[in-house]
């Protein structure tokens, strides 16, 4: 049974200067005036939302305009937005639309990721955007989760997972781990911190071809699935088609090898939209390109022996990183420049970054050290994601207070 | 009781002898030998000539850690300030490539000798490594590292290794010799119940895809995936070079095989996977199997790649 309309207002009010939001601020602690911010007044240029009630509405009003405040009616009549509200909740209560319903602790077919990678947006509008960066070989999507406050063209930090599409405990990271930035935004003050200063964006399957593939024909598919003209044998690495020492030792030239590089770099559509996007942003300060397995974290070069100018400073960071993963359930991490870790792999990702700009480049190979290797359990999806994500953090924040 | 006619690599060695002196090596003789200037517990190998097999034994020797003996690099002759090793030894980072390779190679060798239905160890974690260029022989790693039980993942057991790698000649699997601190916890139990389970079946077993594609192994294929594991070691072993490093990525296939005596034979398809270059190597192998006599490759090869549709 519907109440009369009591005719409480939201109002969207947008601070231009810092003395502005101190003055909504000082509205909000006004006892008499009941306002009730539904969005809190962060920073100017960003709306601040205030319900109103009814009685009050002429005084917020006036002290808005009176302080030159712009705003807006965003709501004129709040009971009938509740009542719709409640309609609509009882009507979905059996979808399980909400993004943290997903569950986090089994593997996934592409569709479903994609699907989530909706509700993910859905649940969180005002923070998480999906935009499509080009196609892949076999003309599937590119998604890029974004999230960001605002801002125009802030540092950006640039992730991806599944690059390597048997990896498949990377995707199963990428969803987790996009799941928990939004959730903890506004919540967790570091979260909340990054990225009211910073925006990241996320390709959770980044070889969309290749993980398809997985599912339905061979599990440990690493490549892309482009045909190679000549040959009988398809896909390139798309870790080795970077141009970065682009077919220098450390990748092949042999279509039929697991480390072919392509008959040219950025060959591959899945790295040319990534490497098209990050040049045409301009302003990607860090990039951390997920792998598995081995329980690493390294940094350039791959492609050379040569330290990089960086080493000591990204050496220092990752040693950090790897140390807060371990203190989570105590696995350990090596760490140090691809070379002098692994071996020698020319045309990565992160070298590539790194030569564009990037001075914070990272990739991790994430759990375990050969045990399961691809064919990780997927119970150990969520403690995996869990430990990684300090480390995570620890990368961002480092980039977050280097500007350069 | 009818034995395949491959004389078998180490079969007399994978009883129940107490941990300590082992090794993978070309021959299954083997000798303690004393000598004052090692640590109390090496084995010293005795290996066939390089030439592949017959005529006589050549001593490998290994280096005295005291400064009167090894051999120098003609440039410089020194003491590494750390351990008084004579200076052809070079410390190495234990966790990164080449000393990683190493003791994947020596727990592969440890898998092989020890390793059984009930009991497996995957490689936790190099603590030192040394590299010992020896002229005109190879490249010897020295290794201190842990072992992790594949069933119990808590249970760890500390290791040293000594991995030779000889130069040039590919077809030379390296030389491998271990010591296990302590005792190793006694499988009996677990292999005989798989032995009396696999003997008591109606129908041969047979299975695919261990782990499957989510990671998961059933209680009933434990027993069988440790089998390949143990018997990977073998053929990881007899095809690792110094640039490699191999692992058990998954039992594409596996069948048992009508035996009329007492062991049990399995012949396999595995999916190696080799980390430097990335690829997934099917491979064969027969394996047999007795929990008295332990494990037995009696053939192995190479598959084409297309085997993997």
């Amino acid at each position: 049974m519907a109440l009369p309309p009591t005719r409480d207002q939201v109002l969207r009010a947008v601070a231009s200067n810092e003395e502005q939001i101190a003055l909504l601020r000082e509205l909000g602690e006004q006892v008499d005036l009941q306002v009730d911010f539904w969005r809190d007044p962060t920073k100017p240029g960003r709306p601040a939302d205030l319900r109103v009630p009814f009685s009050r509405l002429q005084a917020v009003k006036v002290f808005l305009e009176s302080h030159g405040i712009s705003y807006s009616v965003m709501i004129e009549d709040v009971q009938h937005l509740l009542d719709e509200e409640k309609r609509t909740m009882m009507l979905s209560r059996r979808m399980e639309r909400s993004a943290n319903k997903f569950n986090f602790a089994s593997y996934h077919t592409l569709e479903e990721i994609y699907d989530w990678m909706d509700t993910l947006v859905a649940d969180h509008p005002n923070l998480v955007s999906k935009i499509q960066i080009g196609e892949s070989y076999e003309k599937r999507p590119l998604y890029v989760l974004k999230f960001s406050t605002g801002g125009s063209n802030r540092p950006a930090v640039w992730l991806d997972t599944g690059i390597h599409s048997r990896e498949w405990v990377t995707q199963a990271t990428g969803v987790w781990t996009a799941n928990k930035l939004a959730e903890d935004y506004g919540h967790d003050p570091t979260v909340t911190s990054l990225l009211d200063t910073m925006d990241i964006f996320f390709e959770i399957v980044t070889n969309p071809d290749g993980f398809a593939f997985t599912h339905s024909s061979n599990r440990l598919w690493r490549k892309t699935r482009s045909i190679n003209a000549g040959s009988s044998c398809i896909g390139v690495d798309p870790n080795r088609n970077w141009d970065a020492g682009f077919g220098d030792a450390g990748s092949s030239s042999n279509p039929c090898s697991e480390t072919y590089h392509g008959p040219y770099a950025h060959s591959e559509s899945e790295v040319k939209s990534i490497v098209d996007f990050i040049q045409s942003h301009g302003n990607v300060k860090g990039l951390v390109s997920i792998h598995s397995y081995s329980q690493m974290l390294m940094f350039p070069y791959g492609y050379k022996r040569t330290p990089a100018p960086d080493h000591e400073e990204l050496n220092e960071l990752a040693k950090k990183a790897v140390n807060d993963l371990a203190a989570v359930y105590g696995t350990e991490y090596t760490y140090g420049s691809i070379a002098d870790t692994i071996y020698l792999a020319a045309g990565t990702t992160v070298d590539w970054a790194y030569e564009n700009g990037v001075k914070y480049s990272y990739t991790f190979e994430l759990r375990d050290t050969g045990r399961y290797g691809f064919l990780l359990p997927s119970s150990q999806i969520i403690p995996t994601a869990t430990e990684t994500w300090p480390a995570l953090l620890d990368i961002l924040v480092h980039i977050q207070q280097h500007p350069y | 009781m009818h034995r395949d006619n491959h004389s078998p690599i180490g079969a007399t060695l994978t009883s129940r002898l107490p941990s300590g002196l082992l090794a993978c090596a070309r021959s299954d003789i083997a000798s303690t030998h004393a000598n004052s200037s090692l640590p109390q517990s090496t084995l010293v190998q005795l290996t066939p000539s390089g030439k592949g097999g017959g005529g006589g034994l050549q001593a490998l020797l290994l280096p005295n850690p005291t400064p009167a003996g090894g051999s120098c690099r003609p440039a410089s002759c020194c003491q590494h300030p750390a351990h008084g090793l004579p200076c052809a030894m070079a410390e190495l980072p234990p966790a990164h490539g080449p000393a990683s390779r190493a003791a994947a190679l020596a727990t592969a060798c440890i898998s092989h000798r020890h390793g059984s239905p009930g009991h497996g160890w995957v490689l936790r974690d190099v603590r030192r490594a040394h590299r010992e260029d020896i002229d005109g022989i190879g490249h010897k790693y020295h290794l201190e590292f842990v072992l992790e039980d594949i069933f119990e993942k808590d249970s760890t057991v500390n290791c040293t290794a000594e991995v030779l790698y000889h130069l040039g000649n590919k077809k030379n699997a390296p030389d491998v010799q271990f010591t296990i601190e302590g005792e190793l916890k006694n499988t009996d139990e677990a292999d005989n119940a798989f032995y009396d389970r696999i003997k008591s079946l109606k129908k041969e077993l047979e299975a695919e895809n261990i782990p499957d594609s989510y990671g998961h192994v059933s209680p009933e294929m434990q027993p069988i995936r440790a089998l390949a594991w143990a018997a990977s070691g073998y053929v990881i072993w007899q095809n690792s070079t110094e640039n490699t490093k191999y692992q058990l990525a998954q039992i594409k296939h596996v069948k048992q095989v009508k035996r009329t005596d007492e062991y049990l034979e399995f012949d396999y398809m595995i999916l190696l996977h080799e980390s430097v270059s990335q690829e997934i190597i099917p491979w064969q192998m027969t394996v047999l199997w007795h929990p008295q006599h332990g494990i037995e490759i009696t053939q192995n090869s190479r598959q084409p790649k297309h085997t993997l549709h």
